[in-house]
């Protein structure tokens, strides 16, 4: 094949799949077709529109993530128009799902408790520091904008207040997705990864604790007759525990039985985290007809923890992760890109002043607080200087958390709702690009460390001959 | 949620197909597991848990797992069609096999449906429905039906053995080869008839798109490779290369089925045109074939929990016809091609009978072609005949090797029959 063909066949592939789809989506064929035959075209389309975008953006040392996710924006519904059509976007849901509990089984995989253990002091102080600085920031910033000079109109005072101090709460959320997929990516080893790895982590399942009991306190503010449910605090700790444990033991009988499955490790772990998923809905809604309380496993949470056991307290850690490897481009691709396509361009629209501020005010609330607290815990100082431009990213969890406001303050809350989904969405831009520069310049990444320069070396020396 | 147990119990149950045989097969259990990894077990077992048994798979279910035999059907496409790389079929055979092979797929083809005409025009040709109300006439229906007939009696595929030994032991036996070359051919040509089919038109596609019909899929077919093998000249990693080419398969699924055209077919040609412009497509091909098995394993159960047996009678005597017809044809055949190139014909016809798991995707492709009015029936007639041709196949293949691995001395005699009677049986 023709060498020029080649150097460029990204753009030649894009701009062919990107016409054909164009073209195709505009016959009278495609629209007279069944939701499902769109989304498996739809599904085919966003792999490889997908991957070509991640190719292009690596080549102007980007992350490959902002590709994916570019594409998922820019074909998306409310851009371009090729994926669109509520249903082909729910048939598209469904993989979704299944590709965040497989993203959640690689950060368990990733988590070594031996190398966790020894950074314990650095994770607590960053988190407690993120806590203690972050969310009272924000929740002051926002509140006294929204008084003052941007004020929000139609709102008491305490519910300004109280939207500001949950979406401060949820400006702490990072996602753990986005980072593993980055770490991946950049092949990133070191203290620096683990750290911010751990860190992380221990935010993701914090942010869903803090935010339920910021949930619970401003509804008992609010409304003084509904007072502070000690129950269902209690209820968040059950399920917590329940989806940790429950994690565990599927994680070990799994772990245990790598070492005989060869060549279908990969269906058996996709089966996996389809399994995980569908049965903690299935046990949450059993729970719930028979005792008639809310219970909801995490199927998250589940995987995290099999992920973790799998990695430590079975031999199989090793091969079990480098199946997950092979497997998890594709997967990575069609998680973001399904995410690109979900950002809410319209509240981005309706929203930006603020959405950037809030935007500009977390990251520097993020990066003061990862000073502080790389500081006492006393990480390099690459890592103080870091650690909290590396936390930016958000993604599904803090979506879901920030909806919730919405259902449970009908009044007031899509005043919230649509400012979280728009801070979220720049967050989603922004936050792979910084974790990456934050990555390259703690020298943990391949290229950093000078193997990727002899990688690429070696493969230019290969094109030549 | 249901949608999704059903797919997790399909897939498993695929799993195991795929991993009981090889373990029990050598086992006290190995009847059973051998029954369970062969097609018919798998059929069994769609049919027990589709609609006509327990109806854990209903309808519903059922048309949300399209997809995934559409996925199946490209995957399957896909590898056959790499496997036609010039550059390694040089040393190949000479062009006049070949012709021979070609020859001998479309005249065993022909006439077999030959055989069948009279069912075709007495039985299933005389239905009102078709005449008064077919939207493409009556002549492009039984047309369309005769070359579906033919495509699926021209196809015939290599047997390999499900016991281990003899898979290992047959190996080296010097027909492995000549019958390799003869079933891709045969395969070859079981495509380009389902390619003519296309000429026809579909029941509900319309007179007169004949020729629209037949070069959409060589567009896509060629386009989608074309993509693909460009995107994997690069040097790419195993990761890139598993997302271009399950990338690619997805889109030329998605694409044909919204076309409603042969998938088969259209990632057939796209994999004749990887192997053939791109120089990393056995490494294309190493990516897709893990998943190869498991996916027919897939398509087997999906095809017994879709099955809907239409008219029993009708069915079974046009199976019978198939059958017999093939099996004449077949060894007809084998007379004329063999005594041209010097092989025993009676080796050569037992060796074209089976037809296996490529002779299912083919007879799910064409589907899309049979007029609604009978296309269970005649669904289950070819369904019914692609299996007794297997059960005729695999005796004749094993007595044929048997008896080189008998005549080299790896196999003792008693042995060799015992295993030919339990393959028989199974």
């Amino acid at each position: 094949m023709n060498p020029r063909w080649v150097k460029n066949a990204h753009w030649f592939g894009l701009i062919f799949i990107v016409g054909f789809m164009s073209f195709y989506s505009e016959t009278e064929t495609f629209s007279q077709q069944s939701p499902r035959a769109q989304a498996v075209l739809g599904f085919g389309f966003l792999l490889l529109s997908g991957y070509l975008m991640g190719e292009l953006t690596r080549r102007v040392k980007l992350p490959a993530l902002t590709g994916y996710l570019g594409a998922g924006i820019l074909f998306g519904p409310q851009l371009g128009g090729l994926i669109s059509g509520d249903q082909m976007i729910v048939e598209l849901t469904r993989i979704d799902e299944l590709a965040l509990t497989f993203i959640a089984l690689t950060v368990g995989g990733e988590l070594h408790l031996k190398e966790l253990r020894r950074r314990a002091w650095g994770i607590v102080a960053n988190v407690s520091f993120l806590l203690l600085i972050t969310i009272p920031g924000i929740t002051l910033g926002l509140g006294w904008v929204c008084q003052g000079p941007m004020g929000a109109t139609g709102m008491r005072s305490m519910e300004i207040w109280m939207m500001a101090a949950l979406l401060g709460v949820l400006s702490i959320g990072p996602s753990p997705a986005t980072a593993i997929a980055l770490m991946r990516e950049t092949r990133a080893k070191g203290p620096f990864t683990e750290l911010v790895l751990g860190v992380t982590v221990c935010l993701d399942v914090l942010v869903v604790i803090l935010f339920a009991i910021a949930l619970s306190l401003a509804g008992s503010l609010l409304d003084p007759e509904t007072g502070l449910n000690a129950l269902f605090l209690l209820g968040l700790a059950i399920e917590l525990g329940v989806s940790l444990v429950l994690g565990g033991i599927a994680g070990y009988a799994l772990g245990k039985n790598v070492d005989r499955l060869h060549g279908e490790l990969a269906v058996v772990i996709l089966i996996f985290c389809v399994f995980i998923s569908q049965a903690a809905h299935a046990l949450s809604g059993m729970v719930e007809t028979q005792l008639g309380v809310h219970f909801q496993l995490e199927p998250v949470l589940i995987c995290m923890a099999a992920g973790m056991v799998i990695q430590n307290a079975t031999s199989s850690g090793p091969r079990f992760m480098e199946e997950m490897e092979r497997i998890s481009i594709p997967i990575y691709i069609v998680f973001f890109a399904i995410l690109g396509v979900r950002i809410d361009l319209h509240a981005l629209m309706d929203t930006w002043p603020i959405a950037l501020g809030f935007v500009a005010l977390r990251l520097f609330l993020l990066w003061v607080s990862g000073r502080v607290g790389g500081r006492i815990s006393k990480e390099p100082a690459s890592a103080c200087n870091w650690l909290g431009s590396s936390l930016v990213t958000q993604a599904g969890v803090s979506v879901g958390l920030s909806l919730l406001i919405g259902v449970r303050f009908p009044g007031w809350g899509s005043a919230p709702v649509t400012l979280a989904l728009a801070v979220i969405g720049l967050n989603q831009v922004v936050g792979p690009i910084l974790l990456k520069l934050a990555l390259d310049r703690s020298g943990e990444t391949v290229r950093r460390s000078g193997v990727g320069e002899k990688l690429e070396a070696i493969r230019k020396l290969n094109q030549e001959a | 949620m249901r949608i999704l147990l059903s797919l997790i119990l399909i897939l498993a149950l695929a799993f195991l197909g795929h991993r009981w045989p090889s373990q029990l097969g050598e086992g006290p259990h190995k009847r059973i597991a051998r029954f369970f990894g062969q097609g018919v077990g798998l059929i069994a077992i769609g049919i027990a848990l589709g609609p006509l048994g327990l109806n854990l798979i209903d309808q519903e279910i059922l048309s949300v797992l399209t997809p995934l035999k559409v996925l199946t059907l490209a995957w399957v496409g896909l590898l056959f069609g790499l496997q036609f790389d010039r550059a390694v079929m040089g040393p190949g055979p000479p062009k006049r096999l070949i012709g021979l092979f070609l020859l001998e797929g479309l005249g065993s083809g022909w006439v077999t449906a030959l055989f069948c005409l009279p069912w075709i025009m007495g039985v299933i040709g005389g239905g009102d429905g078709i005449r008064e109300n077919g939207s493409v006439g009556w002549l492009p229906v039984i047309g369309g039906l005769y070359f579906t007939i033919s495509a699926l009696a021209g196809c015939s595929s290599y047997y390999e053995s499900s016991d281990a030994e003899i898979r290992r032991a047959t190996r080296k036996w010097p027909l492995r080869p000549f019958f390799h070359y003869a079933a891709a051919g045969d395969q070859l040509v079981a495509l380009l008839l389902l390619w003519a089919v296309a000429a026809f038109g579909t029941p509900t596609g319309g007179a007169g798109g004949g020729w629209v019909w037949i070069s959409l899929p060589l567009f896509l077919g060629v386009a989608a490779g074309f993509l693909i093998a460009l995107l994997s000249s690069r040097r790419v990693g195993r990761q890139d290369r598993l997302t271009i080419a399950m990338g690619g398969v997805l889109l030329v699924s998605g694409v044909a089925m919204n076309m409603n055209l042969p998938v088969l077919l259209v990632s057939t040609i796209a994999g004749i045109v990887i192997a053939n412009a791109s120089p990393g497509s056995s490494k294309l091909s190493e990516e897709l074939l893990p998943a190869e098995r498991p996916l027919f394993l897939v398509m087997l159960l999906l095809i017994g929990t879709s099955w809907r047996p239409g008219q029993w009678g009708i069915a079974l005597g046009l199976a019978l016809t198939y059958t017999v017809g093939r099996v004449l044809a077949k060894f007809g055949f084998a007379w004329i091609t063999g005594s041209r190139i010097g092989h025993r014909p009676s080796e050569l016809g037992m060796g074209l009978l089976f037809q296996g798991a490529f002779a299912l995707a083919v007879l799910i492709d064409s589907s899309w072609f049979l007029h609604p009015e009978w296309a269970d029936t005649v669904s289950t007639a070819l369904l019914l005949g692609i299996l007794m041709s297997d059960a005729l196949g695999a005796a004749s293949f094993t007595r044929l090797s048997g008896q080189w691995l008998a005549s080299e001395g790896m196999m003792p005699p008693d042995e060799n029959a015992t295993s030919i009677q339990e393959e028989a049986a199974l």
